[in-house]
């Protein structure tokens, strides 16, 4: 008789390795921003962190870490509903606090993570919503935009010029990593070269990144240096040139990337509140992968180290106004980041919080 | 995609003789739950011998089909549903016929969910133990609220406590149909004192009671037209004479049924083991074996219906004790799944290249 087991092996077992060890330092005003924007911050680094940034009740910030397995891409559908992606799952994470009510601690949103559709490994790049609801990511592993399936790990909705014609297969050649929405569509993605053979972005760092139209395919910026996170906002398409460490926007009459600032890190995860950019910033990592990328060499010059954190710049005056870092070990690389509008202290359940066990929302009835 | 061959498996699993020929005659698979971690799949491999495939589902109870392609499992604070991913008449290298994939997961809580069905136009319906109600999953909450039975409906909703051990659901033409309960109090946890005589079967129509003084009655099936049901704590399976509202019992199991289901002539019925002080001793069941001079089994009894014997059966051994419930698998020869535990659910994917 065959008897195939799956007892768990300790690597892939969930663990919580991180011991929480590391600083965060945050610029003087930083609290008060929050404050004044009615916002809080939810933040993802590459490993098992997920903070969620707020304010305590006598307006100091408040940092509240949970883990999940190896999360990543994070957005935010008002102050209701999160999605996360995770190792093998995108999850949804529903406010279990009505608008009108506030938690015994005062929190005034309790993400609890309720449903998630299995994935598998597909290197989920940017994660958002269209105008529809439907839940649209880039799948790097596959170099396509895709969304959920009922019955597969995604359905395929759009590839590359230079794939389109080959059959979808696993394997990343390009790189395709960001994706910006205009009117609630995909509009531009971003990928970090136009190779179609596989692992070809690699060679391609230095200046191979393009912008391209979703809707026309073509290629509307080339020479970017692994450009990340596209975004579009009050009618401009905005960018991270994640190699040379610039954020700026782009002049699509032109073709062209214009710097607004040199930010000191690896450029990843942007979002918008009012007047100002919220950049997530990461050090660089070990290896020949960023070696000799036009931002090494800048910090080199500059004698800077590369940051992990969030910079938040005034769109008005091109200025860094406030930043908030993280130091520490395991504190290297910022992934994505989602505004909660109008939330002020934010808390979740994660499933290392007995809670998800015993927390119960129950539904308005249905008819049988 | 690994799967280590176990070299210290958990329990051993031997059949009756002409077990393996009857599921290649009726053409079938058999998937059921073994508390509190594992879901077993049994069929045939190419060559006619038994394939037994199990994966990890913690405190697993409920099990549901949807057609022979979608499979719901109930784990401890979360429902799954698995779908197959092979296309029609593909195997995999290993020659299994159905590849079941875990494709999403509901986060309920505990909410001590029995059984699990699904209805025709697709909607999964599950037995919510611990609010004593029917209940459907949600993305947005712990659950839906469906139907509550009478003997709760004085009470404040929701109503917590497993105050009458709502269990078993039976589906009758695609919907939700009769539910057992091993007791009709309405006061925490109190069925435990009703284990012996308090058992009913509740239409859910018409609220009303359509038999009684059963001892802790689990899986109540719609079947030719008939209400079959076992009456676990005195080791019966039988079904229900709705016009005289009697339980008339057909077959006595060394076990504590639960679990049914059933193909062509056969009744297939789960068999747990009860031990000395847990809740499913210290009932009929213990009596009845006593005077048989008969030990309790573990596994699968396939009983045919028209002679009421047991006529195949598959035993467990080894330190699980329970199996929950059991589901047909029509037309399935040999059925895997890809589990949640290692890293083969991370690599598995599966997509449509057309």
């Amino acid at each position: 008789m065959t008897l195939i087991t799956d007892k768990p092996t300790t690597t892939a077992e969930f663990q919580l390795l991180n011991v929480r060890r590391y600083d965060v330092t945050a610029s003087p005003g930083f609290a008060a921003w929050l404050a004044e924007q009615q916002v809080s911050l939810a933040l993802t680094n590459t490993a098992t962190h997920l903070f969620l940034l707020g304010l305590d009740p006598n307006g100091s910030l408040a940092i509240n870490d949970y883990s999940f397995d190896r999360c990543k891409s994070i957005t935010s559908v008002g102050d209701q509903r999160l999605y996360l992606s995770t190792r093998y799952q995108i999850w949804q994470l529903e406010n279990a606090i009505h608008p009108s009510q506030r938690s015994q601690h005062d929190d005034d949103a309790l993400y609890i993570p309720k449903s998630a559709y299995t994935t598998g490994g597909l290197n989920l790049h940017d994660l958002t919503v269209d105008g529809k609801g439907n839940l649209i990511f880039v799948n790097t592993f596959f170099n396509c935009l895709a969304t959920i399936s009922e019955h597969y790990n995604f359905r395929p909705l759009w590839r590359p010029p230079q794939l389109r014609d080959t059959k979808l297969a696993p394997g990343d050649c390009c790189h395709l990593n960001g994706l910006a929405m205009k009117d609630g569509a995909p509009a531009y993605v971003t990928s970090l070269s136009q190779s179609d053979t596989l692992a070809g972005w690699r060679d391609h760092r230095h200046n191979g990144g393009v912008i391209t139209d979703v809707a026309t395919n073509e290629v509307v910026v080339c020479g970017l240096s692994m450009p990340h996170s596209p975004r579009w906002y009050r009618e401009r398409l905005w960018l991270m040139n994640s190699g040379t460490g610039e954020f700026g926007a782009v002049d699509l009459a032109r073709g062209h990337f214009e710097s607004l600032m040199f930010c000191p890190g690896f450029l990843r995860g942007l979002e918008f509140v009012g007047d100002y950019a919220v950049l997530g910033v990461s050090k660089l990592r070990e290896g020949d992968r960023y070696g000799g990328l036009a931002l090494a060499e800048r910090l080199k010059q500059e004698g800077k180290e590369a940051e992990c954190g969030i910079l938040i710049i005034d769109l008005r005056s091109g200025q860094l106004v406030h930043w908030l870092t993280f130091i520490g070990k395991n504190m290297r690389e910022i992934f994505d980041i989602a505004i909660l509008p109008g939330l002020r202290r934010p808390n979740m359940i994660d499933f290392s919080n007995e809670a998800i066990q015993d927390l119960i929302t129950i539904g308005p009835p249905g008819a049988l | 995609m690994s799967n280590p061959q176990s070299d210290n498996a958990l329990f051993e699993i031997s059949v009756s003789r002409h077990f393996t020929t009857w599921l290649a005659e009726q053409k079938i698979s058999l998937a059921f739950t073994h508390p509190p971690l594992k879901l077993m799949l049994v069929g045939l491999k190419s060559d006619g011998q038994l394939s037994v495939f199990e994966r990890t589902f913690p405190r697993c109870l409920g099990l549901a089909a949807d057609g022979v392609d979608t499979i719901y499992v109930s784990s401890r604070y979360q429902i799954w549903r698995l779908e197959n991913a092979l296309p029609t008449n593909q195997q995999t290298a290993d020659g299994y016929d159905r590849q079941y994939i875990p494709r999403k997961v509901y986060t309920t809580g505990t909410l001590g969910t029995h059984d699990m069905a699904v209805e025709r136009q697709g909607r999964v319906i599950f037995v919510n133990t611990r609010f004593g109600c029917l209940a459907t999953v949600s993305d947005q909450y712990s659950y839906i609220p469906l139907w509550r039975p009478p003997h709760l409906a004085d009470l404040p909703d929701p109503a917590p406590g497993d105050r009458c051990h709502l269990n078993g659901l039976a589906m009758k033409n695609g919907r939700p149909a009769y539910v057992t309960s091993v007791s009709q109090t309405a006061i925490f946890d109190s069925w435990r004192d009703r284990r012996k005589g308090g058992g009913v079967i509740i239409d859910v129509a018409t609220n009303e009671v359509v038999t009684g003084g059963l001892s802790m009655p689990h899986s109540p099936r719609w079947y030719r037209d008939r209400l079959w049901v076992t009456n676990s704590g005195t080791g019966q399976f039988g079904w229900v004479d709705l016009v005289r509202g009697q339980f008339e019992p057909l077959t006595f199991g060394p076990a504590f049924l639960r679990g049914l289901c059933f193909v062509g002539d056969y009744a297939v019925v789960g068999a747990s083991k009860p031990r000395e002080g847990d809740i499913y001793s210290g009932l009929g069941l213990d009596e009845e074996l006593q005077q048989r001079n008969a030990k309790p089994r573990l596994g699968i009894f396939v009983i045919d219906l028209r002679t009421g014997q047991i006529a195949h059966w598959l035993f467990i051994e080894g330190e699980m004790r329970e199996i929950y419930d059991v589901i047909a698998l029509p037309g399935v020869r040999q059925p895997m799944a890809i589990g949640i535990v290692t890293d083969e659910i991370e690599k598995t994917v599966i997509y449509n290249s057309q």
